[in-house]
């Protein structure tokens, strides 16, 4: 058996996606795994041992003969050609992309494969996703829908790769033996900071780290702190290591293996950076994510138990990846205050969970919403969820956590099922609320039900005229535009919602003058009925989680 | 091409060197190791295909040693100074036979080019004998490249859809992008396979 798997994102992407490889691995144990991924992504791939042969896209070779004017204007089409030769020389039972961008899906369209799963984009066809999973990434996550799954767990589950490892496991051998052959015998470190980011959103300012690492060092005068950076920002780091000038501050510029060396060896990494973060997550090393700009920890947050993460949380935040910052100074950096960040530290390093929520709970008051913070954990059912630390959000966590296992188990399909398992997954939540002390507050938990199951009722409802309306407007030459907004007033009391979001997007065009009437026709009813299926699956959900706490009482 | 002053001079390794209005078209030290030189600079590009179109003849040199080194190269020379055409004659007389030579890009000779894009071309430069000509050069070569309106709907023609070669709008001379091809009328012609890589090109470029 044969599989490719598609991986075009950045370094840190794809350091988060080894469990998915080693997942795979386990799965078809005979199998030979290959690799496409771009050219800049050598050094993340060096980390790693999991395939048979490895296509490289040189994406910047690519984009220079299409700019060069001396270069036929087709020539990074032909170069891209005698890739796909190459990749499609390899007969594939299955192709996996693990880049949800517009460009690795029409790269997936061109590689041929008895099956495909992820986005895969082919002239003239509809968009083909492989998993019900891949489905939710697009039309929900990339929507902008709200407490989404992390992404390696929906990869995961896209590929029936029910409890991946965790990255603590991907260090490879040649790691390992690097890091036993640099063993120190005298600890150097304690902390190991990345303060650069490729993305310039998503960094503390110098300011913040000086103030930082003063107030850790008097906290704790022990500490010893290395910062870390690429060979190609050290000029960048030596300008800032003249601030830290009287701290107890060593600069170390180094490749992702070294890196990897001395996080290993360290207590703890603090990390603004994804890739180094990921890094972090394969060493023995604590972490702290510190997570600005862009960065996204209910998708992309740091796959291991326990690690702290601390978001400035702004109007703005996350931001979009390729977005400037539209505010006239770092908001969401600004906001997450050294001396409140240093305690959370010491705090973590101690080990010390209720310092941490009292200090989530001072911070909360104080700034809220500026300051988040929360710890990183591997449910029951295998699935990453962030735990936040303060007490307003434990209402949100909860129910959180319902509307997850819902989408779980709808995109699981445990409604196509004869005999749906409703028990066993009401259980699994259950198991989930008490491993996060959730499930001892009864009443909250039989609130969020009760509201859960007022909505569903709600929907269901009105779900019957949403299909009448349509099928009418099918039908009738002429007829006015179906009154989208009304319609959607009528399911959603608040309109912003995601699904309210999309229900406008599928029923806009209806009636109108449009092309692909039929089209967009279908995709509503397919829309629509999904909809009622979740609906449905979550009903059984709450009302056997309701029937569990009864039975509890 | 009128008022241009070509004269004749003796390099330092004994081989002899062509001027044009003053600019000597090869090394004046030694052509031969120069034009080894040119030859490795576009050794990709030059085995990519078997058919070369090679933009300058200048001294000669550089063909000498392309067809020494490719035998079964088909070379298509454009030179617009008829005196460069001579002095190849005269001084590299059994390489003459092997190529064929244009002065003038336009009108039926357009017929050569289009054949060799049939089967593949690679366009290379060879910027010492361009030297005071670099204009026309640059607009001849942005046409093979399919960079101009002109050059993109020749391209096409030449390769999918013949109906295109006719009334080329040799005056229009802004540059193309790969998006510009998608957007473009021109876009329907491409066979769906070369679509989809394409449109592979233009998101990464995007």
């Amino acid at each position: 058996m044969n599989i490719l798997v598609i991986d075009l994102l950045r370094i840190g992407d794809m350091i988060s996606h080894f469990p998915i490889y080693a997942g795979l691995q386990d799965k078809y144990p005979q199998a030979d795994i290959y690799l496409l991924t771009n050219d800049s992504l050598k050094p993340a791939v060096q980390l790693t041992d999991s395939f048979k042969d490895i296509f490289y896209f040189q994406r910047s070779q690519i984009q220079h003969l299409v700019d060069n004017r001396d270069e036929h204007l087709f020539s990074g089409v032909g170069r891209f050609d005698e890739l796909l030769a190459s990749v499609n020389s390899v007969s594939y039972d299955l192709v996996v992309n693990l880049s949800h961008t517009r460009l690795a899906g029409l790269v997936t369209g061109l590689i041929l494969s008895k099956e495909t799963i992820g986005l895969c984009c082919q002239q003239g066809q509809p968009v083909r996703y492989g998993s019900a999973w891949i489905e939710y990434l697009n039309d929900y996550v990339a929507g902008g829908g709200e407490n989404a799954f992390h992404y390696n767990d929906i990869f995961a589950r896209a590929l029936g790769l029910p409890e991946p490892k965790r990255l603590v496991e991907m260090a490879g051998q040649h790691l390992r033996d690097l890091c036993q052959s640099s063993q120190m015998t005298d600890r150097s470190t304690d902390v190991v900071i990345q303060p650069f980011s490729a993305d310039e959103k998503k960094e503390w300012s110098i300011e913040h780290w000086t103030n930082f690492i003063s107030l850790l060092s008097q906290l704790d005068a022990s500490i010893r702190f290395t910062m870390l950076c690429a060979p190609f920002e050290l000029e960048r780091a030596q300008t800032w290591m003249q601030a830290f000038v009287g701290l107890p501050v060593s600069l170390r510029a180094c490749t992702l293996q070294e890196a990897f060396v001395v996080m290993d060896q360290a207590l703890l990494t603090i990390s603004v950076d994804t890739s180094i973060k990921h890094l972090a997550a394969m060493s023995r090393s604590k972490i702290v994510e510190i997570s600005l700009g862009s960065s996204n920890y209910q998708k992309q947050g740091v796959y291991q138990e326990g690690a702290l993460i601390l978001q400035g949380r702004v109007s703005c935040s996350p931001c979009g990846h390729k977005s400037e910052c539209t505010q006239a100074t770092h908001l969401c950096g600004d906001v997450l205050l050294p001396d409140a960040v240093a305690l959370a530290v010491k705090h973590y390093l101690d080990g010390d969970r209720i310092g941490l929520k009292r200090l989530s709970h001072e911070l909360g008051d104080e700034y809220w919403p500026g300051v988040e913070m929360g710890l990183s954990h591997f449910l029951p059912n295998g699935m990453w969820h962030f735990e936040p630390l303060h007490h307003r959000l434990k209402e949100m966590n909860v129910r959180h956590l319902l509307e997850r296992a819902i989408w779980k188990n709808y995109l699981d399909g445990i409604h196509l099922e004869r005999i749906g398992q409703y028990g066993s997954a009401s259980k699994q939540l259950m198991d989930a609320l008490e491993q996060l002390d959730l499930s001892v507050d009864k009443k909250m938990l039989t609130e969020a039900c009760e509201q859960l199951e007022t909505s569903f009722h709600q929907v269901e409802g009105t779900m019957g005229d949403i299909f009448d309306c349509i099928r009418k407007t099918h039908w009738v030459e002429g007829t006015e535009a179906v009154d989208v907004d009304g319609l959607v007033n009528r399911l959603y009391m608040n309109s912003t919602s995601w699904d309210a979001k999309m229900l406008r997007e599928v029923l806009a065009p209806i009636g109108a003058e449009e092309d692909s009437q039929f089209y967009r026709r279908r995709k509503a009813d397919i829309y629509l009925k999904s909809v009622i299926d979740r609906n449905q699956v979550g009903l059984k959900i709450v009302r056997t989680v309701r029937s569990q706490i009864r039975g509890n009482l | 091409m009128n008022g241009l002053l070509t004269e004749v001079f003796l390099a330092m390794d004994g081989n002899h060197v062509l001027s044009r209005n003053g600019l000597i078209l090869s090394s004046m030290r030694s052509p031969v190791r120069e034009a080894e030189k040119w030859l490795s600079a576009n050794e990709e590009k030059i085995k990519r295909a078997e058919n070369v179109i090679i933009l300058g003849l200048g001294c000669g040199y550089h063909i000498a040693k392309l067809l020494e080194r490719y035998k079964s190269k088909k070379l298509l020379v454009v030179e617009f100074d008829p005196a460069c055409i001579s002095f190849f004659q005269q001084y590299h007389p059994t390489h003459v036979h092997k190529i064929q030579i244009l002065d003038d890009w336009r009108g039926t000779n357009l017929e050569y080019f289009a054949e060799m894009i049939r089967a593949g071309v690679s366009v290379v430069h060879h910027r010492a004998s361009q030297s005071g000509l670099e204009t026309e050069y640059a607009e001849l070569a942005d046409f093979l490249l399919a960079r101009t309106v002109a050059g993109l709907q020749f391209y096409i023609g030449s390769k999918f859809n013949r109906s295109r070669i006719s009334s080329l709008p040799m005056e229009d001379r802004r540059l193309l992008t790969v998006k510009d091809v998608v957007h473009s009328s021109y876009w329907q012609d491409l066979p769906e396979e070369l679509k989809a890589k394409t449109l592979v090109v233009k998101e990464l470029v995007r």
